[in-house]
């Protein structure tokens, strides 16, 4: 399903005013995105689910103040954004502590590292690996918030620099430099798991 | 060159670099990457580095359909829409059917509508004490003063006065009232403060009241807090009227008919998005959206033991 910008605002108008049925087209139009970028902060189905069905229902009590500066889709993902980290928290206690611990202690870590060690093996060796995109996934999982955030819009959702500047309210400048420091602690990560592994 | 164990030589081209593998470069500047690289073997070795992050994680998948109408199921059954009541009961019957034999599903219909004589019986019961104990709450008109600066909070208020509309959307009411209520500068767009203000809402916490815009009163609740609303008004109801009656609420006593005033009694748990026209009303629950025709007079009694 495709709304136009033009329905879009319609529809909106029309939620505003009660139109439950309108706001149900509005989010199926998002829904996919949405989950895609739930799924990124979680990485597990059923809590992007229930992930996306909060912000959309938050979103939904919230529609009376929706001003349209934004695309629907773009205002939905920030209460989206806001619902996961809330979710991470209160799952971790501590923002990055799961995926840190999940890497960095216990024999699931031996195997995630000895997995991103051989992320920079020639390409015939790791593409066929279908583990390696859940690993490197893992890694993203200890990026500062900000930094995992962009790296769930840009990578995971697809978001170009512009669209996700949008959502995160940020210019394109600093998002591509999220993008730069996310991409530099991965390559120093990934380098640390090869060193450990394989000696210098 | 520095390589600062991104794979490229400083954060100049590491960023340039990371944008290109994003593609996120054209014209000048992608030619000026692709310069560079031709004669930098370690930016050459860190894009493919670059890449391998980027590419290797790919596009998640999207919802499956059945993933996908069971949140949006989900959604709109908290948003209290119901897109195919019939449908739906169709179905379980259908599936209850199956299951069981005709007199065995009799029995349990049967059982059922005692059950719901029984909750209805008990319903009208509340209903008629409730309004009892509306009646008994002595509505007092309390002067809205410009200067005045008033706390809602476990009040005991009552409004007589023209509303236009009022509508609850999450964590906040909005109050319309005619322009006439309040002097044009007596409030300020953007500036939070209490005003005295005299509508029948009832909180367990203080109610913080947003700017005017127009004559928009933003009364803001924290979230999530159940607000007691009682309203007792008479109107005409029309035929437009008649139809916003659609909803999951349920309307006891005489019915509404269009095109006559009438008096009506209802108990509702509004949900989010419905809409009622206010006939001779009485109800508890949360509430969504009330919109009462413009300059009818209605009578609020916000803590009327509800």
């Amino acid at each position: 399903m495709n709304v136009s910008r033009e329905e879009e605002g319609e529809m909106i108008k029309k939620a505003q005013s009660g139109d439950t049925s309108a706001y149900e087209v509005l989010v199926r139009d998002s829904i996919d995105r949405l989950y895609r970028v739930a799924l990124g902060f979680t990485r597990s189905d059923s809590d992007a689910e229930d992930m996306v069905q909060e912000a959309c229902f938050k979103a939904f009590l919230s529609i009376g103040r929706f001003r349209g500066d934004s695309s629907f889709r773009t205002w939905v993902t920030r209460i989206l954004i806001n619902q996961c980290k809330d979710f991470l928290r209160s799952r971790n206690r501590g923002p990055q502590a799961s995926d840190e611990a999940a890497i960095a202690e216990g024999s699931s870590a031996d195997h995630a590292g000895s997995i991103l060690a051989s992320a920079f093996d020639p390409p015939d060796q790791w593409a066929a690996r279908g583990e390696m995109r859940e690993a490197i996934r893992m890694a993203i999982g200890r990026l500062p918030a900000e930094e995992k955030t962009v790296a769930v819009l840009v990578w995971i959702d697809g978001q170009s620099y512009s669209e996700a500047a949008l959502v995160m309210g940020e210019s394109e400048g600093t998002i591509a430099w999220r993008i730069y420091e996310a991409r530099r602690k991965l390559c120093r990560w990934l380098d640390d798991y090869r060193e450990e592994i394989h000696g210098k | 060159m520095e390589n600062n164990r991104s794979g490229a030589c400083g954060d100049h081209w590491g960023t340039l670099l990371s944008k290109y593998a994003d593609r996120e470069l054209a014209g000048v500047d992608r030619e000026e990457v692709e310069r560079h690289l031709a004669g930098c073997e370690t930016c050459r070795r860190g894009l493919v580095r670059y890449e391998i992050i980027s590419k290797s994680i790919g596009l998640d998948p999207t919802l499956s359909v059945d993933r996908r109408e069971r949140v949006i199921g989900k959604l709109l059954g908290r948003i209290g829409y119901d897109r195919s009541e019939t449908s739906i009961w169709s179905r379980w019957v259908e599936q209850v059917q199956s299951v069981f034999s005709a007199h065995v599903l009799a029995g349990a219909m049967a059982a059922a509508a005692s059950i719901f004589f029984a909750l209805w019986i008990q319903e009208r019961s509340h209903l008629k004490e409730l309004d009892r104990r509306m009646a008994a709450v002595p509505v007092t008109a309390i002067s809205m003063n410009s200067t005045d600066r008033r706390l809602l909070s476990n009040m005991r208020v009552a409004y007589s006065g023209d509303i236009d509309w009022l509508t609850l959307s999450g964590d906040q009411i909005q109050v319309g009232l005619p322009e006439k209520s309040f002097p044009p500068d007596e409030f300020v767009a953007g500036r939070e403060d209490y005003v005295p203000l005299s509508i029948g809402v009832a909180s367990e916490h203080p109610i913080r009241i947003l700017a005017r815009d127009g004559a928009v009163i933003k009364l803001v609740l924290p979230v999530d807090d159940r607000i007691r609303v009682a309203i007792r008004c008479s109107l005409s109801i029309t035929a437009a009227g008649a139809a916003l009656l659609d909803g999951t609420f349920t309307v006891f006593g005489r019915g509404m008919d269009a095109g006559r005033k009438s008096e009506i009694s209802c108990a509702a748990e509004l949900k989010p998005g419905n809409r009622i026209k206010l006939g001779e009303v009485s109800f508890e629950g949360r509430i969504i959206a009330i919109h009462v025709t413009a300059g009818e007079r209605i009578s609020v009694s916000p803590e009327a033991q509800l």
